[in-house]
């Protein structure tokens, strides 16, 4: 179903419409239409690749209309693909090897300053995979919220297209 | 330095595993760095169009350089443990070999490389051949231990840069921060703090009067500022310019202690001792001169006191000359750690202790150990410090800045040098000079006696 119909320049809508995202005044209708179904099409021949090579994904026909830039299924197989990885990374980079060889050595200079450095090095990878975690909480949460507000903006783009058609 | 028995029991083996892991870890960062940018960041470019997917995207390439920076470290820290484990392994080698010729021909090896002979030589003289075993274990293991020393400052220094890179999350300054005395290297040292010891807070003056006086009796800066550091009294840590009513007073304190009820109370900013520093006078008459042209060894205990505590240039100069005294009797002064020692009291059982543990602070007693352990404490700063010095202010400005553009608002960057003629240099923000604890860290105790012991 086309998100789109041609029709008169009610199409440009005031900036509050749900439809002024999307729109650029400067083009002319055609050239507009063009470019959006175009993207669309792009979008769609994406997310179908996608969705073949993670083995499925999300189906429902719900999405097939909320074209909207975003396409949550990959980005929430990513965000949990590095949870997985940074949980590895902390098993496998503990620095114990390198926190013994100092304590093994501490009347020399090179044992304090290995201690030093060891106790940095361990708090900084802690730290950026903290970040790492946080960053891919965050986007499993923008993927929930935005395809929420998607899903509204779709049905206001069908209660509107539905309005155009009527017209 | 290290010691005999530090390097008959040190562990290459050890180092080598410590690189392994270094390496393990930069392979873990080299990892997410990939499946940060290509899998994360490239899904995102496709799969979320818009602002705010760009925002998350380069969320996700910032912490895929924060990881390749990290891995970029890693590797340097196991090429560091790498070397250190050869230099060790080399030199370990051939301290025992060279203990095991002792043994064999009965010398005794001290713990600071010192080589004699077991037995008392009672019988006829053979020309001097009796002295070779002596000399060739002794040549051996003092090369052994001074290659065994040299690694060990090198990778300490290396170390420090390497923990100041946590900092880094650009890797290509982390690579020019690992180039040799880079100066941005140096900065990362510095901005890594003091480890609680108080700064040397003097000014510009007396900086400058170390500087004149190390030429003039060849002792080394260092040094200079190492006894300057040791000896400073509490009231400097109130006053950084050696003025205010705190400081006067503090002055007044020590003149009027000195010809009062304890003659032997220490003086001025290096605590140098009114005998000490009349015998200074007395052995370099002509070279301490007042402006009217008499000598200086012409005054009385009080004008003399009054002297020293008035000119810490003075004071400096005084010193200098003291430790070019003790540095003429060469027996247990070889190294400036061992004049810092010697400075505090200089005794034939503290140069016998020096001779026999060399400059290994672990054994000695009291507060020998402690100050020794002090200047291994304060070394690798000084060092810095006076790296820092010979820079040119463009090196050191393009420096802060670079530490600057890494270190993400509001925390601090700053850098502190134990001294600095023009003071701290500044960072981000705007906190002030840490002008260090309140009281010298650690405490000029009175003047040390030597026990028994050492």
């Amino acid at each position: 179903m086309p998100l789109y119909q041609r029709g008169p320049h009610q199409w440009r809508q005031e900036p509050g419409s749900p439809l002024a995202g999307h729109m650029r005044g400067d083009m002319s209708f055609d050239d507009e239409w063009n470019q959006l179904v175009a993207e669309a099409n792009r979008r769609r021949e994406a997310r179908t690749r996608l969705e073949s090579a993670e083995g499925g994904g999300r189906g429902g026909a719900e999405l097939a209309d909320a074209d909207f830039g975003l396409e949550d299924g990959p980005v929430r197989s990513k965000a949990s693909g590095i949870r997985t990885a940074t949980t590895e990374a902390r098993s496998k980079s503990k620095l114990a090897d390198a926190r013994a060889a100092g304590t093994s050595h501490s009347g020399w200079l090179a044992g304090a300053a290995s201690d030093g450095c060891v106790n940095a090095w361990q708090r900084r990878l802690h730290g950026l995979s903290d970040l790492v975690e946080d960053a891919a909480d965050a986007l499993t949460e923008a993927m929930d919220q935005q395809i929420d507000q998607d899903r509204s903006t779709a049905a206001g783009l069908r209660a509107s297209s539905r309005w155009l058609e009527g017209a | 330095m290290v010691s005999v028995p530090e390097l008959d029991s040190a562990s290459p083996r050890k180092w080598r595993d410590a690189a392994d892991d270094a390496v393990a870890a930069a392979k873990q960062c080299d990892g997410l760095a990939s499946y940060a940018r290509d899998e994360v960041a490239g899904t995102l470019r496709t799969c979320w169009v818009g602002d705010t997917g760009k925002a998350a995207r380069s969320r996700f390439v910032r912490h895929a350089d924060d990881y390749e920076a990290a891995a970029v470290a890693l590797r340097a820290l196991a090429r560091v443990y790498d070397g250190l484990a050869d230099d060790i392994a080399d030199a370990q080698r051939d301290l025992h070999s060279a203990l095991d010729y002792a043994r064999r021909h009965d010398l005794k090896v001290d713990d600071s490389g010192r080589v004699r002979s077991a037995r008392s030589v009672m019988g006829p003289r053979d020309g001097g051949q009796h002295l070779e075993p002596v000399e060739h274990a002794r040549d051996v293991i003092s090369a052994a231990l001074s290659k065994a020393t040299r690694a060990d400052i090198e990778a300490a220094r290396a170390l420090r840069t390497i923990e100041g890179l946590t900092d880094i999350g650009d890797p290509k300054l982390v690579g020019d921060a690992l180039k040799d005395d880079s100066p941005l290297g140096i900065a990362l040292r510095l901005s890594g703090g003091l480890d609680g010891l108080h700064r040397i807070n003097v000014p510009p003056t007396v900086l400058a009067a170390v500087d004149r006086a190390a030429l003039e009796t060849g002792m080394s800066r260092k040094l200079l500022l190492a006894v300057l550091w040791q000896e400073q009294q509490w009231h400097q840590n109130h006053s950084p310019g050696l003025r205010g009513p705190v400081t006067e007073f503090g002055r007044l304190f020590n003149w009027s202690l000195a010809v009062g009820p304890k003659p032997d109370k220490s003086l001025g900013i290096t605590h140098i001792k009114l005998e000490t520093a009349r015998e200074v006078l007395e052995r370099n008459r002509e070279v301490f001169k007042l402006t009217d042209g008499r000598y200086m060894s012409e005054l009385t205990d009080a004008e003399l006191a009054a002297e020293i505590e008035a000119d810490p240039q003075l004071d400096v100069r005084l010193s200098a000359y003291h430790l070019k005294e003790l540095k003429e009797d060469p027996y247990g002064s070889r190294s400036d750690k061992d004049l810092f020692v010697l400075y505090a009291a200089d005794t034939p059982g503290v140069r016998e202790l020096n001779e026999m543990y060399g400059d290994e602070s672990g054994r000695r007693g009291g507060d020998i150990k402690s100050r020794g352990e002090n200047w291994d404490r304060i070394e690798p700063h000084l060092e810095d410090a006076m790296a820092w010095e010979d820079l040119g202010d463009e090196e050191r400005d393009q420096a802060v800045e670079q530490l600057k553009s890494q270190i993400p608002v509001p925390r601090d960057v700053y850098i502190e040098p134990i001294y600095s003629d023009g003071g701290p240099v500044g960072g981000v923000g705007e906190k002030d000079p840490d002008l260090g604890p309140l009281t010298p860290s650690p405490s000029p105790a009175p003047p040390p006696i030597p026990p028994a012991g050492g």
